[in-house]
């Protein structure tokens, strides 16, 4: 038996393919001739059939469970490649949203502390201006009298004398009718125009004629400005005193609201959201693929 | 459905028409797997990794014959689990160890359902058992084409589009397979069939 076992590498060819029959019939002659006369190549084809015959024997093994994919099997590895990527997306975007809020609280103390100061100006000058809103009401009250005797064609002076007007006066001393004034001044045009309107102040003759209001009333005010005043008090009559300082308020308060605040309020909205919904995400890819 | 209207629709991301293809196939996947590797965990997660890869890359299959690029995908996943059974010698050897003991009872079931004698039986399983410990010491590349052609019944033809190699490469690895496994059944001599010494005797 031992000869078989060192059968030539080319024997061994042949006498596979003359197994599957694979031979052609030149080789396959030559072969046959062959084994009439040696045994042992003989037998080496007969112990090679015997291997084949037991090899297409082997009993099929059975299905240890059904190979058929999920869902979660088949995109199983998609989900893995996701994970670091929602995971470094939700960190970015906690990043942002931290900072966003940091934003917020920072311009949110700058706008409350500007608030604040003008708001105690504001009350400041009511107080001040309180008491003197009585004599006040009455020079105008003189004005619209004098005023009346007037031509109203005196309106580009007007326009001109409240265009003059129009910064705000913050800080200035003055009634309640120049907290007024300034807390509209961010629009002049309309104020200037209600007072023309109103034809209660002809600016041409106040300015020709200043002395007589200031003088009496408000002696260290500047001729047009307290023109200007007497004009927007006037028309600011129906309110009582007390009422100037609450409406000032508000508007100073919207005045002095900076403009980003509710642009931050959105995105700190947007990304709070941006963040949970993709920690969410995250965790769910981390459970599934766990 | 015929077979090409479900590659069609596998290849559309449609799961269940690649599960029905997967459930005509599983049986020859796994088993091409099982005397691949000799164990049927590593078996089992060849299969499986085969059919994941085979769902993913189904939109790569050019027509021809799906079994052939099915199986190579199969054949493919078996080098990878071996290579990661190589890199993990000692639980290896166990899982040998482990497949010899499954390897026993399974054959012992199969031993019981049988009606010959019972001599006959203990040498037939004697010999199965030889077969499959030289089958399975065989190098991998022998060991496919012997799988692919002795065990499943392939022709030469669809062996090499198997195993991604000319017909002449499969003709000398299946010789060369035939060859070893002769040899080493030979070292166990008494495992050949009575049959087939008694014959050599009267040669």
């Amino acid at each position: 038996m031992k000869e078989i076992n060192h059968l030539p590498a080319r024997d061994l060819e042949l006498l596979s393919a003359y197994l599957d029959g694979e031979l052609s019939e030149r080789a396959l002659a030559r072969l046959l001739s062959r084994l009439e006369h040696e045994p042992g190549l003989k037998r080496a084809l007969d112990e090679m059939k015997a291997v084949v015959q037991q090899l297409g024997s082997l009993p099929e093994a059975p299905l240890p469970r059904s190979f058929t994919l999920t869902p979660e099997t088949a995109g199983i590895r998609s989900r893995s490649r996701a994970y670091p990527v929602f995971q470094f997306a939700t960190a970015l975007a906690a990043v942002v949203f931290v900072a966003l809020v940091g934003l917020d609280t920072f311009t949110g103390q700058l706008s409350m502390a500007s608030r604040a100061a003008v708001m105690s100006d504001a009350a400041e000058e009511a107080l001040v201006a309180a008491p003197q809103a009585e004599p006040e009401l009455g020079v105008s009250e003189t004005f619209a009298q004098t005023d009346d005797q007037r031509d109203g064609a005196d309106v580009l002076a007007e326009e001109e004398i409240s265009g003059i007007l129009a910064p705000p006066a913050i800080g200035a001393q003055g009634g309640p009718e120049e907290a007024l004034r300034a807390a509209t001044s961010p629009s002049p045009q309309p104020m200037a125009e209600k007072a023309v309107g109103g034809e209660t102040v002809a600016g041409e003759g106040a300015v020709e004629q200043p002395a007589e209001p200031s003088t009496d009333e408000h002696a260290e005010t500047p001729p047009t400005e307290s023109m200007n005043a007497v004009a927007e008090t006037q028309e600011s009559d129906a309110e009582p005193p007390g009422d100037v300082d609450l409406a000032y308020a508000q508007e100073t308060a919207e005045r002095w609201s900076p403009a980003p605040v509710p642009i931050l309020r959105v995105l700190e909205i947007s990304f709070g959201a941006l963040v949970v919904i993709l920690g969410g995400l995250t965790l769910w890819i981390r459970y599934k693929r766990t | 459905m015929d077979e090409e209207s479900l590659i069609h629709a596998a290849k559309r991301g449609d799961l269940d028409a690649f599960n029905r293809l997967v459930i005509e196939y599983q049986s020859r996947a796994y088993n091409l797997a099982y005397r691949f590797m000799s164990d049927p965990a590593s078996a089992a997660d060849a299969t499986q990794d085969a059919f994941i890869s085979a769902f993913r890359g189904i939109g790569k299959f050019r027509g021809g014959s799906f079994r052939s690029w099915l199986l190579r995908i199969v054949v493919n996943a078996c080098y990878d689990e071996l290579r990661r059974r190589k890199r993990r010698p000692a639980s290896s050897l166990d899982e040998l160890s482990d497949d010899g003991d499954r390897l026993t009872v399974e054959t012992g079931t199969s031993f019981s359902h049988e009606s010959k004698k019972p001599e006959q039986e203990v040498e037939r399983f004697e010999l199965r058992a030889a077969i499959e410990q030289c089958l399975d010491e065989l190098p991998p590349d022998f060991k496919a084409v012997a799988v692919l052609v002795d065990v499943q019944g392939f022709d030469y033809k669809e062996a090499a589009r198997v195993i991604s190699k000319p017909i002449g490469t499969v003709k000398s690895r299946l010789a060369r397979a035939r060859g070893r496994l002769r040899e080493c059944l030979n070292r166990r001599g008494e495992l050949l069939p009575s049959r087939f010494r008694l014959d050599d005797e009267t040669i």
